[in-house]
């Protein structure tokens, strides 16, 4: 074996990497140049070096103050968009809530189907259709819930997967629309837990939970950027 | 959703002494991430406390640049926040937040913005130029030398050596391929073993 080619393979010899004929052949070279073993010296003193490295670095100075003032900006904003669409307390103001999601979630369907090219119709979901949230009467909505968290559990997993090969703006819409989403099925399932047989919230809970999958299966689907 | 982010103020006396202090004391951080998940500021205000050191440490060696890196531990604080209800406990807080630090990092790179970053692709040239400006026998400063690297060497120096990410993990994350990543951490070895000592 020749230098230049112990050179490409140290990388992995050193990391114990390589395929146990090439490592032999890599160990003969070494055990006859000084030269590389001169380079392994060095690139097993690099190792040693990185992994000494600190685990923490503190920041020059207290980053809170303006990561709470752009949570606080985007709670105020989301809390006056709420304000005005409700206009009021109790069930009316949490289904107005949740009908604003669903207006939320049909938009951002609808940027990530642009992307897609085509509909924005969903497939494939196990969870009760649009047609079902009439009949919501005499579901299981604790059963379909759990439906629900699994199948978004498996969907965030792949979108976390595929991130990379997502456009930023693309994963910013959805991360920040996930967020209000999820809100709005926290209050509603409060909602339902106070009034259990409230068949406008089940529908309401049935269609955002109908909604949030199909665009999470969207944006599975979307193409890689080139 | 207000009541909860407006009360941080009042909350932030008890954020910085009792709960940051069991955080940062190695206290379990469920109970924290429960309460945070509930809306309470104050407790994430603790997490953040327990937490910003090794988030910013990624941020840092990643951007190359101490003012970038400042940016982006925010940003990665308040998708933190943002997502926090997708966060099942699969993994520890601190992993998944060190996961949502480098996503930050790899959008920004994705993005436009990159005024802020001190080696491009001409890391090379300043890499060289601390090797011969240097007492050869002294040796360089590791992070300083990380720092100038060029950009995708530094990228995948700092995920593969320094955070213990496979190339098959880095290809899924950045989108370049293995075999890319390979190669940029070979480059990225070759450059350091040049101004370093061993």
């Amino acid at each position: 074996m020749r230098c230049d080619e112990v050179d490409l393979l140290l990388d992995d010899y050193v990391d114990g990497a390589l395929a146990a004929g090439d490592a032999r052949e890599v160990t003969d070279h070494l055990a006859a140049c000084a030269d590389c073993r001169r380079g392994e010296a060095k690139l097993r003193a690099l190792g040693r070096r990185t992994r000494e490295l600190p685990h923490c670095i503190e920041p020059r100075r207290d980053l809170w103050e303006g990561i709470e003032a752009s949570i606080r900006t985007e709670g105020r904003a989301a809390t006056a968009s709420d304000r005005r669409l409700a206009g009021s307390t109790g069930r009316w103001s949490r289904l107005a809530m949740a009908a604003a999601t669903l207006v939320l979630v049909a938009g951002t369907a609808l940027f990530v189907g642009l992307r897609l090219g085509r509909s924005t119709a969903g497939k494939g979901t196990a969870l009760p259709g649009p047609g079902v949230e009439a009949a919501v009467v005499g579901l299981d909505l604790e059963h379909v819930g759990c439906e629900y968290d699994r199948a978004r559990g498996q969907l965030l997993a792949v979108l976390d997967a595929r991130r990379g090969s997502l456009a930023p703006d693309t994963v910013d819409v959805v991360e920040r629309n996930m967020h209000v989403i999820d809100q709005a099925v926290r209050d509603i399932r409060t909602a339902l837990s106070e009034s259990p047989g409230d068949e406008a919230l089940g529908q309401l809970l049935l269609a955002t939970y109908r909604r949030e999958i199909d665009l999470l299966q969207q944006v599975t689907r979307l193409p890689g950027r080139a | 959703m207000e009541a909860t982010v407006t009360a941080g103020t009042a909350a932030r006396s008890l954020a910085g002494s009792d709960l940051a202090a069991r955080a940062a004391g190695g206290v379990d951080d469920r109970l924290l991430v429960r309460r945070a998940q509930g809306g309470d500021l104050a407790a994430f205000e603790a997490l953040y406390r327990a937490n910003v050191g090794r988030v910013h440490a990624v941020c840092r060696r990643l951007a190359g640049h101490a003012a970038l890196a400042e940016e982006l531990t925010q940003e990665a604080f308040v998708r933190a926040w943002r997502r926090l209800a997708t966060f099942r406990g699969e993994s520890s807080f601190a992993t998944w937040l060190h996961r949502v630090a480098v996503n930050a990092f790899l959008d920004h790179r994705r993005g436009r913005d990159v005024r802020h970053e001190s080696a491009g692709e001409d890391g090379n040239a300043a890499l060289a130029a601390m090797s011969t400006a240097h007492d050869p026998g002294a040796g360089i400063d590791l992070e300083r030398a990380i720092s100038l690297l060029p950009r995708g060497a530094r990228s995948v120096f700092v995920l593969h050596d320094v955070e213990g990410f496979e190339h098959g993990e880095i290809s899924a994350m950045t989108g370049i391929a293995v075999g890319t990543s390979k190669a940029q951490l070979h480059r990225a070895r070759r450059l350091l073993r040049e101004v370093l000592q061993p």
